[in-house]
């Protein structure tokens, strides 16, 4: 039975911010404080909607049967090619869309500073947090492929307009490969709807998520063997599309001067939304779609996933650069989160879900601490810090739960994520009697050696920045300002919420998803 | 009125309750006055110590000696788990509390010492190096260490003493004295290279055991807890996990430990203040690692346990060789304490495990006292720390002179038949246990011996040259003890002595051991003379201090007079050096290290941005290459019909003068030419 209740609920949310933007395009540009108040009204907007459609979704009914999708809409928008405006949502896309609307309103809040352009800069603000709600939100491949591509424009501005010095070469790279990303990602789109022409219920071919999920096996779109090839370009172009996004290492070289040269709030959602929508994207695309090819080529993936840590651990060891360190942590988790979809077990899939969802939480609060030191200090490279902690005691204090979530404190978010990866390696080392299981065990190895050295310079790092002699010209530093402790504090919430209670908070509810898509990825 | 469901619930509470109450009270203050947050913290300390004296009084009624108790009624699942394999399923790591007499003693131990720790403070806390934030990270430190000594299961452990680690760095780093540059962090390092093994040793053991149906052992956490693998059948028969399971859980348990060959961390320590050492060292090092050991000891083989008995040995000659050289009143201290941690260790890996853990409570609140003693002459002589320079402050500090002179005695087992009885026990399992050993019985045994003796030369030189004789600097004024330095000396001198009685028979305590298969046997002539020899060990403080009196009188110290001979002068650079093991770490790990992270950052920020950047040169390029000839052709052509090219442009400025049947005219003559052209061609080239 489809339940189509409020199904144009989904449909509001991902308009809201389109609409918002028209009516704060309408303020006077004079009024920054009328313009900062409706922007938060926006967002606030967005995140009760959001809580309103979590709310209406009846969170036990999840299965494999495609009828079961919630808040569905369904709209056919380009009939000759079969592309359906289509939207729907389930337990797992429901907390991805309040992750989205959490981490958009701290970024508006985060933007209190913002004068210049303001009025665009909160327009472009809302359109970026749309695009990622309509991405997660949708249930075509095409529709998720257009918002996801709508997403580069307003983080283009975003980064291009309110960075740092070298912001345009950054907003530009960004581009440039979210462009291939995209790119890949709509040629492998078009060849999956040729292919699946002529399959039973889809005559004109289809690109319903749920239907080449459940219904249509890629490995019978062509049948024959030549197929095989083809469905392995569609996963490999697929999977460009989505490692690019995510900075996987290998194709990580525009996340480390986009970080750098961004403002912390643009950072936060264009960063964080990054990682968020192609996490869901290899959660919900790439693996249950093209199981059989990820099967093919998991120990590729599991071993660039690995050594690919270990390279961004090196690479965060050897920076001064505060947000570039920050950048290499991150590639380090891509690292990590590639390697857990890759076991295809549940121990790797509910591992990267956790840190899908923790890791722009400790990057939010990395970034926000270095926009305070950034904005005393007027710069932030590490080794000409020090001594911090003397002056601004509550910036340490708040910002130790980002750091210490990042080295993997086990009660904080991103410890559960970690482990479960870690023991989904070994599970599958000690289970085959292969030669895959060696490489195995040296890939967890050296997953393992990436975090310590992750440890490591994070540790450096902080104590390079809070600790030893200060500098005579930073004994004037102020301590945090409310809004820059209002800031700090729901990120701390989220990371011991989702440290200590990620069971009730993520795993139960999508449990039977996960198990299904193990479950696919078995047959 | 009974409160709790069982005695040991108490622990729960005691652990973690007050100081949560503690760390929000200091962060709503917002950070203002650390005398106010030491007055919170200490509060919250006594308020645990209550809860503890309650449970006490309590189990003393009730409970039976030495069984191990469950408290987990407060178990709630944390992270779940699957596992493939035979027994494929999923399974909960849940939070709880277990404990028996031996985690209890940890756990009074720790709160006394982190107790007494803040005591003390309440003298310097006015020093500016003491911030709210010590406190706050301080009582993290203490929540992490008190949880992890009745902790459930390994998993619990790691993630109690990964939280422990994580507050003693940031307590350390903020009440760091000196300038050490990329030192702090260093001393981390290993212990998450260590922590990193132990959970990989976590996993292994998980994976190695699989899954054990709970309800058979009420009580224990399904997955990771010693008394459910003991009863668990491994899935798999492959014996080489078992061996790497035991070696990541030891390696774990020694880096922790600051155990040979990963001592080295311990001395990085020592820029820190005093009393946060006393607070961190001391039950970290000593107390907590050696129950790691022992919760963890049922799963090692007999090769791994070897392992473990070769490391403690060569553990306490190495520090108790670099503290009998050492001039750095603290460096000594901790070097003392490797020792002692490593001499807990190798009577654990042969065995003797309530004896260690009775010796380890005991050490570990002599270290604490003597590393408070090392403040108070610290504060007393405004920072003079080497022993050269120090001596005759027995006059300004008596009562210090006296309780550490007392807290030595009962380090290095004099004072009467208390922990030197521990002492003796325990080497007699020792000894008892290696004939199973083979070829390592002579090292290990006369090692062990060896190391206590010099241990005890080590400390009482350190007492002689800092108390007695007459002061080598008195052009700097020395300051007086204070009554709360006094007291809190006092009090963790009463609370070592009272360990240490054998009235309190603290090893038997712990678990009612010796057991009768531990009950030496002595037969052989050469095990005789050992037997005596370590039944004569606790006059070794004794004999140290004799030998300590006579250096004295004879010149400046024995570590002078080794200098003066060529063979041994390498070995005290070689013991003096930062305990070599350190360069050698440098060396050969960290330096490598380092290079390979700025050779691969180089890579990623310039080799490959050019690599990059020379491709998208070269697309623009290309192009500007196809632009500008699209751009010329399109624009001669147009020249070229327009007539400004210069050699034409009389030609077409002719034609254009001329209507269109003069460009038919033209267009036919070439035609005609073209066609006469290939005619003849074709006409050659086919005949030909």
């Amino acid at each position: 039975m489809k339940i189509y209740a409020y199904s144009s609920i989904l449909t509001c949310l991902i308009a809201l911010p389109g609409i918002g933007s028209i009516i704060l395009a309408m303020l006077p540009s004079g009024r920054i404080r009328l313009i900062r108040g409706s922007a938060l009204a926006l967002f606030t907007g967005m995140l009760v909607i959001t809580v309103v459609a979590a709310c209406l979704l009846n969170w036990k009914v999840v299965g494999s049967d495609p009828g079961l999708q919630q808040l569905q809409q369904d709209l056919i928008w380009i009939p000759s090619l079969n592309i359906h405006y289509q939207v729907c949502a389930d337990p797992l896309s429901m907390i991805f869309m309040l992750a989205i609307c959490i981490l958009a309103i701290l970024a508006c809040i985060a933007s209190y500073s913002v004068d210049q352009r303001a009025k665009i800069y909160y327009i472009l603000l809302a359109l970026l947090s749309g695009s990622f709600l309509g991405a997660v939100a949708s249930e075509d491949l095409f529709v998720f492929y257009l918002f996801l591509t709508l997403a580069i424009f307003p983080a283009y501005g975003l980064v291009g307009l309110w960075g740092g010095s070298r912001r345009e070469p950054a907003a530009m790279k960004m581009a440039l490969f979210a462009m291939v990303g995209s790119m890949s990602m709509l040629t492998a789109c078009i060849i999956l709807s040729w292919a699946s022409c002529g399959i039973s219920h889809y005559p004109d071919g289809t690109l319903d998520i749920i239907a080449l999920t459940h219904e249509v096996p890629l490995r019978q779109l062509w049948g024959a063997t030549p197929g095989l090839h083809i469905a392995g370009l569609v996963f490999w172009l697929m999977l460009v599309g989505i490692a690019i996004r995510l900075g996987i290492p290998s194709m990580h070289m525009w996340l480390p001067d986009v970080i750098a040269e961004s403002s912390a709030p643009t950072g936060m959602l264009i960063i964080g939304g990054n990682v968020l929508v192609s996490g869901y994207a290899l959660l919900r695309i790439l693996c249950p779609i093209m199981s059989e090819q990820s099967h093919q080529v998991r120990l590729f993936l599991i071993l660039l996933g690995s050594f690919g840590s270990l390279y961004a651990a090196l690479c965060g060891l050897a920076q001064s650069d505060l947000r570039r360190m920050i950048s290499y942590w991150l590639i380090c988790m891509s690292g990590i989160m590639l390697t857990g979809s890759a076991l295809m077990d549940m121990n790797g899939i509910s591992g990267i879900l956790l840190l899908i969802l923790a890791c722009p939480v400790v990057f939010s609060s990395f970034l926000w601490m270095s926009h305070i030191i950034e904005k005393r200090a007027y710069h932030h490279d590490i080794n000409r810090l020090g001594g911090l902690a003397q002056v601004m005691p509550d910036l340490l204090g708040f910002s130790s739960f980002g750091l210490l979530s990042a080295i993997g404190l086990p009660g904080l978010c991103l410890f559960a994520g970690e482990f479960l990866v870690l023991s989904g390696i070994f599970d599958a080392a000690i289970s085959q009697n292969n030669v895959q299981a060696h490489w195995l065990i040296i890939c967890g190895i050296v997953l393992l050696a990436a975090l310590v050295l992750t440890t490591a310079y994070l540790l450096w790092a902080a104590e390079r920045i809070f600790f030893g002699h200060i500098q005579p010209e930073y004994h004037h530093f102020q301590k945090l300002s409310v809004m820059e402790k209002a800031i700090f504090l729901p990120l701390i919430i989220l990371a011991v919420a989702l440290g200590l209670f990620m069971v009730a908070l993520v795993l139960a509810p999508v449990q039977p998803i996960l198990l299904d898509m193990v479950t696919l990825f078995g047959k | 009125m009974q409160i709790f469901m069982h005695d040991f619930q108490a622990l729960i509470p005691a652990a973690v309750v007050p100081f949560i109450i503690s760390i929000c009270i200091i962060l709503i203050r917002g950070f203002r006055s650390a005398k106010a947050a030491l007055y919170i913290s200490l509060s919250a300390r006594l308020l645990s110590l209550v809860i503890v004296v309650y449970s006490i009084a309590h189990h003393l009624s009730n409970a039976e000696n030495g069984a191990a108790v469950n408290a987990g009624t407060v178990q709630f699942h944390w992270l779940p788990l699957w596992f493939s394999g035979p027994h494929s399923t999923e399974v909960w790591l849940n939070i709880g509390a277990f404990t028996d007499t031996r985690g209890f003693g940890m756990f009074l131990c720790i709160l006394a010492i982190s107790t007494i720790g803040h005591i003390y403070l309440l003298s310097s806390v006015k020093n500016p190096v003491f911030s709210p934030l010590y406190f706050i990270f301080c009582d993290v430190m203490v929540i992490g260490l008190l949880l992890t000594v009745i902790s459930p299961d390994l998993l619990q452990m790691y993630v109690c003493l990964a939280i422990s680690s994580a507050g003693a760095w940031f307590m350390l780093n903020t009440v760091w004295r000196t300038s050490q540059e990329h030192a702090t962090w260093k001393w981390m390092v290993p212990i998450c290279c260590s922590d990193a093994l132990l959970l990989l040793g976590i996993v292994i053991s998980c994976l190695h055991f699989g899954v054990v149906v709970s309800s058979l052992i009420p009580g224990y956490s399904p997955v990771f807890s010693t008394g459910a693998v003991l009863e668990s059948k491994p899935l798999s028969d492959n014996l080489d996990w078992y061996d790497y399971m035991g070696f990541c859980l030891v390696a774990g348990a020694l880096g922790r430990a600051a155990q040979f060959p990963f001592h080295t961390w311990l001395a990085r320590l020592n820029p820190a203040a005093s009393p946060a050492i006393a607070a961190f060292a001391p039950g970290m090092v000593i107390a907590t690692s050696s129950l790691l050991l022992f919760r963890i000891l049922p799963f090692l083989s007999d090769n791994v346990k070897l392992i473990v008995m070769l490391c403690g040995t060569a553990t306490v000659l190495i520090g108790s060789l670099t503290a009998v050289v050492q001039t750095n009143i603290k460096q000594l201290v901790l070097s003392i304490i490797i020792a002692q941690s490593g001499l807990c260790f190798a009577l654990l890996g042969c065995g003797a495990t309530d004896v260690a853990l009775a010796a380890a409570i005991v050490l570990s609140l002599a270290a604490s006292g003597i590393l408070l003693t090392t403040g108070t002459v610290l504060a007393a002589t405004n920072g003079l720390d080497d022993l050269h320079t120090l001596g005759g402050l027995w006059r300004k500090l008596p009562i210090t002179a006296l309780t550490s002179l007392m807290l030595i005695f009962l380090s290095t087992w004099v004072g009467g038949p208390g922990p030197s009885h521990i002492l003796v026990s325990g080497l007699q399992v020792f000894q008892h246990n290696l004939l199973h050993v083979g070829g390592y019985q002579r090292f290990l045994f006369w090692g062990l011996v060896l190391g206590c003796y010099i241990m005890a030369l080590a400390i009482c030189r350190w007492w002689w040259l800092i108390f007695l004789g007459s002061s080598r600097s008195p052009e700097i004024p020395f300051q007086r003890e204070t009554p709360a330095q006094t007291l809190a000396l006092l009090l963790i001198l009463l609370m070592a002595f009272i360990a240490g009685q054998p009235f309190i028979s603290l090893d038997n305590l712990l678990s009612g051991t010796l057991t009768v298969e531990n009950t030496v046997v002595l037969n052989d002539q050469a095990e005789s003379l050992s037997s005596m020899v370590c039944n004569h060990l606790q006059w070794s403080g004794l004999t140290a201090m004799l030998i300590v009196m006579l250096m004295y009188f004879s010149g400046m110290g024995f570590a002078d007079r080794i200098r003066r001979f060529p063979g041994l002068n390498l070995l005290f650079r070689w013991l003096n050096g930062g305990f070599f093991f350190s360069d050698l770490y440098s060396t050969f790990i960290g330096r490598p290290i380092r290079l390979l992270s700025y050779i691969t950052a180089f890579l990623d920020r310039w080799v490959i941005t050019w690599v990059l950047l020379t491709a998208a040169l070269s697309i623009r390029g290309a192009a500007m290459i196809v632009g500008s000839l699209e751009w010329n052709i399109s624009s001669r052509i147009w020249d070229f019909l327009t007539g400004d090219m210069l050699l034409l442009n009389h030609f077409f400025r002719f034609l254009r003068n001329r209507r269109i049947s003069v460009y038919i005219i033209f267009l036919f003559i070439v035609l005609v030419f073209a066609g006469g052209a290939l005619g003849i061609m074709a006409f050659l080239f086919g005949k030909s």
